[in-house]
């Protein structure tokens, strides 16, 4: 009996000797710190994996949101900041580099049976800021609205925002879900509902159930529309890095932004930033074109 | 071994067992008299000129003691921390937020307003609502357990609330927001979203909780009181609430407290079920938002005065959790002056299982009563179930409605009693139901393939287990060596209800405010980074008073002549703490162990923010990962792939279900094996 409390004491003191050794020893050799948003933390780490294979560099990739690796970036602990919004005008004026990875429009959704097909920017701001309650407002049935919001972590919810509500704050009645998928479940489910995903998500493979995209201002929510900005609920999801991007920093850019990862930014539901981006980015000159701009001035946000 | 083995000589035992001439209370009332002051050792004795053992022993039992002494005080050391934390963190609330916005009703961060009491006004209708659920059919359960069923059935339905109370919190809210949300839904017209939800998923986890708490107070009222309400021709029904359950008052009072704090710091299965709406709610199926739901929601991205606002709440979480505990204390203190407290009640049970005393040996517990007279009180009541049985079977009624109403209320107990076990193996067969079509090596050994995660989860299974193992490597220790302090060195008195109730505040930490602090402590003020250590130090912190207090228990339950025994052949206080002592209660602090597995490892609020949330397969403890909790928070979240939430919700539960009846094995194995001697 006693030699079990031994043994049990002896097991214990090895495997934190082991733990402690293997905690010395952890350094590698090249590392590249990646942090941020969680909208662009499933790219990223995908990119990082396949990276890693290619060319060695261990990439670190942790999401916490958009303005934790921002900050991280700036201090100097992450190399390479995830965003899915543009820099405030604090943080502008950190001498920070700016890389589009990929496009994203937003779809607004409603559930199949609603008759109403096409809203326009202003109704939708109304809606979401709790002017309009009822979809006979907008042309629809005698319904009240439902509304869902995103939670604030998220970026579509920030691009909905700067688009959408402009400087309105949101009506604070409506229900706030962190995912994608639950907003589309929840509109499928409940006739009066609206709510808005990012447009890759519109048609999904892992789900049966369906919703109805709205036109918005007249125009239809398609990749098409998308690139040639027609379409008005866009946006992009960025890299930062401190200065302008070098060494291994820039390698990893390069690659988030080849057609190598076209299919996963697909299957994450944005668009790819497209030929125009990846081509001079083969080369190092690529950070200098007009994707990437030190945002020394802070005059853009 | 070096220590020389002498034989006390016989003052020594005289003075054992004389009994101690202070004005205070006589020790064997607040502590069980098989750990009386046998210390031949203690400095008092050597200070006396009693000199057992040399010098050098002396000094290495001395050093022992101050070494078990600090390990308890990590307990209100880590409770100082978190308070003093969490306070400092929230220090811009004061200073730059203002008090008074800080309790106002608007809360819109991204403009400004920082204002909680919407929030807390969720937290308090939220917690409300299922109590008004849960109460009752905990009370319900326990009474049926305790009072109506068979020994065979209650079994049955007992494993079923400790199951119950076993199963990860991010499991039910999995459960709430995929099956429960449609129903409310389709009901409510609404999303389904809302306190309605909330009510329903937390009634569910408090049950367990309430139940436990309130069948040891029902086990603690005498089996005479009922056997008096019998014998005035009282029914079953009429003797459980005219006379058991006043009895027992207190004590589900003090359950019904602790349910509350269970509730109110409840996280994750709020988050997914409330909404998130930080607004007074229109009705109970619009969306609400909470305290701990909205730090969840919030602190990933917060920054500046919104972070501190998010430490505000936590502070005010912190205030509200440790007031209860304070409530309870201090119901439980005057119970305390009474012998049949349920403390001494439990202990009394625990040591009669495990020792089989004789009679006599209880009898020391009474207050001036011969032996054959406790003989005779113990017969009386081991008869009293066959003799109350037989009283009912034999005894005719004269009022058709009484026995009605008992059959009603008898059936409406009997009810609540399968009504818990039914939910458990509701959640048990939905989540197999969904997860077991994803199951297979390829899901439980391959890597998450893709943005939606496809494929398989073992990096997370990895990371769980790993930060488990982290965390019990360095709670266990701590843990034992501080109960063996509690139970062995300690002479009751403030000291010991001071660490006492520094434990039991700790306990009463709710979980996303012990990630809080891990975060700002162990992430970044100690600079662990997002990582495997600073997630298993918090979590080590959350498991640490479940371990004490269930090594404390182990170690009181073992017989104190085992313990003479080992003084009367001359051992010294660490001789016999180390080889008798703790080998003779290792199953149940083994079984105290497991058990704490079980729950770190469903643990999520706790590891949400300090461990990262990345898929990675942790090698060193600085390493960041992704444990299996957040993953399947993650993936029912998002809301894409919900095969593999199921199925990560299936090997969860199988994980926790596995600890738990291991632990259930180990301690029937011991409680069989000191049965038999």
């Amino acid at each position: 009996m006693a030699g079990r409390v031994k043994r049990l004491l002896a097991l214990g003191c090895a495997l934190a000797l082991a733990l402690g050794l293997a905690a010395c020893g952890g350094s590698e050799t090249a590392t590249l710190t990646v942090a941020g948003s969680t909208t662009v933390l499933p790219i990223a780490e995908i990119a990082a994996e396949d990276f890693e294979e290619e060319s060695g560099v261990h990439v670190l990739v942790s999401g916490l949101g958009s303005s934790a690796g921002i900050e991280a970036v700036i201090n100097g602990t992450a190399d390479v900041a995830t965003s899915s919004r543009d820099l405030t005008p604090d943080e502008a004026k950190e001498g920070l580099s700016q890389y589009a990875v990929a496009h994203d429009g937003i779809a607004v959704i409603v559930n199949d049976a609603n008759p109403v097909e096409d809203i326009s920017l202003d109704d939708l701001q109304a809606i979401y800021d709790g002017k309009i309650e009822n979809w006979s407002e907008v042309g629809g049935e005698d319904l009240a609205i439902q509304v869902v919001n995103r939670d604030e972590a998220s970026g579509t919810r920030e691009a909905f925002r700067t688009i959408v509500m402009r400087g309105t704050p949101f009506d604070r009645t409506a229900a706030v879900l962190p995912g994608t998928g639950q907003v589309r479940d929840v509109v499928a489910r409940t006739p009066g509902a609206i709510g808005y995903i990012s447009i890759g998500f519109v048609e999904n493979r892992f789900t049966t159930a369906t919703v109805k995209t709205l036109d918005v201002d007249g125009v239809e929510p398609t990749e098409a529309n998308l690139e040639s900005g027609a379409y008005p609920l866009s946006r992009d999801l960025y890299f930062f890095t401190k200065g302008p991007a070098q060494g291994e920093a820039l390698a990893f850019i390069d690659y988030v932004r080849s057609s190598a990862m076209d299919a996963t930014i697909r299957d994450a539901g944005y668009v790819p930033v497209g030929e125009e981006a990846a081509e001079p980015a083969e080369g190092s000159g690529g950070a200098e074109d007009a994707q990437a701009s030190t945002a020394g001035g802070g005059g853009d946000a | 071994m070096p220590e020389p083995i002498m034989t006390p000589p016989p003052t020594i035992v005289e003075d054992i067992n004389r009994a101690p001439d202070t004005g205070r209370v006589p020790d064997d009332l607040v502590k069980p008299p098989h750990i009386q002051d046998i210390t031949p050792n203690s400095r008092k004795s050597y200070k006396r000129g009693l000199k057992l053992v040399d010098r050098k022993t002396y000094v290495k039992e001395r050093a022992l003691e101050a070494l078990f002494l600090a390990c308890a005080f990590v307990a209100v050391l880590a409770v100082f921390l978190i308070f003093v934390f969490t306070i400092y963190r929230a220090a811009p609330v004061l200073t730059e937020i203002g008090f008074a916005e800080f309790f106002g009703l608007d809360w819109a961060p991204s403009e400004g307003s920082y204002g909680i009491v919407a929030l807390l006004l969720g937290s308090l209708l939220v917690t409300a609502g299922s109590l008004a659920l849960g109460v009752p059919l905990a009370i319900g359960c326990a009474v049926y357990l305790v009072e109506i069923a068979s020994k065979r059935v209650s079994s049955i339905v007992s494993t079923a609330v400790d199951l119950l109370a076993g199963v990860p919190s991010v499991i039910f809210g999995f459960f709430g927001l995929v099956m429960l949300r449609p129903i409310i839904a389709d009901l409510t017209g609404g999303m389904g979203f809302g306190a309605l939800t909330a009510w329903l998923v937390l009634a569910i986890m408090i049950v367990p909780t309430i139940t436990t708490l309130t069948m040891d107070a029902l086990r603690s009222i005498p089996m005479g009181v009922r056997e008096a309400s019998y014998s005035m021709g009282a029914t079953k029904w009429q003797t459980i609430y005219k006379v058991v359950l006043p009895a027992a008052k207190l004590g589900i009072v003090n359950a019904v407290v602790l349910g509350m704090g269970r509730a109110i710091g409840e996280t994750m299965a709020v988050l997914m079920v409330v909404g998130n709406a930080p607004v007074v709610p229109e009705s109970i199926s619009s969306p609400v938002s909470t305290l701990t739901s909205q730090i969840a929601l919030d602190m990933g991205y917060s920054s500046g005065l919104h972070r501190a606002a998010l430490f505000g709440m936590g502070v005010v979480l912190f205030v509200i959790s440790a007031s209860l505990v304070g409530i309870v204390r201090f119901f439980s203190r005057e119970r305390g002056e009474r012998v049949d407290s349920r403390e001494a009640e439990r202990e009394r049970e625990r040591r009669e299982r495990l020792t089989k005393a004789t009679p006599v040996e209880l009898a020391t517990e009474g207050p001036d009563l011969s032996a054959t007279q406790i003989a005779q009180a113990a017969e009386v009541q081991e008869n009293s179930r066959k003799r109350i049985k037989r009283h009912l079977q034999n005894g005719t009624s004269a009022k058709v409605s009484k026995d009605v109403t008992n059959a009603t209320m008898i059936t409406i107990f009997k009810v609540a009693g399968w009504l818990a076990t039914g939910v458990l193996a509701l959640i048990i067969a939905f989540v197999a139901w969904n997860g077991l079509p994803v199951m297979s090596l390829d899901f439980i050994f391959g890597w998450p393939e893709g943005v939606n995660a496809e494929g398989g989860i073992f990096p997370t299974i990895v990371s769980s287990l790993y930060v488990t193992a982290l965390a019990m490597l360095i709670c266990a220790p701590i843990a034992v060596l501080a109960a063996v302090y509690l139970a062995e060195y300690a002479k009751q008195g403030r000291r010991v209800a001071f660490i006492r109730y520094a434990a039991d505040t700790l306990s009463s930490v709710p979980s996303i405010v012990m990630g809080l602090f891990g975060f700002a402590l162990f992430v970044e003020a100690f600079g662990f980074g997002l990582s495997m250590l600073s997630a298993a130090l918090a979590l080590a912190l959350m498991m640490l008073p479940i371990v004490m207090r269930t090594t404390e228990e182990a170690i009181r339950a073992v017989p104190r002549y085992i313990r003479w025994g080992a003084y009367g052949l001359g051992a010294t206080k660490w001789q016999v703490v180390s080889r008798v002592v703790l080998p003779t209660a290792f199953p149940r602090i083994a079984t105290g162990i497991v058990l704490a597995i079980g729950r770190a490892v469903g643990e999520t609020a706790v590891v949400l923010y300090t461990m990262g949330q990345a898929i990675n397969l942790p090698v060193t403890p600085l390493d960041s990962g992704r444990p299996m909790t957040i993953h399947l928070y993650l993936l029912a979240n998002d809301g894409i792939n919900m095969q593999a939430a199921y199925g990560t919700a299936l090997l969860l539960m199988l994980m926790i279900l596995a600890f738990n009846l291991f632990a259930r094995y180990l301690s029937h194995k011991s409680a069989g094996k000191a049965g038999g001697k």
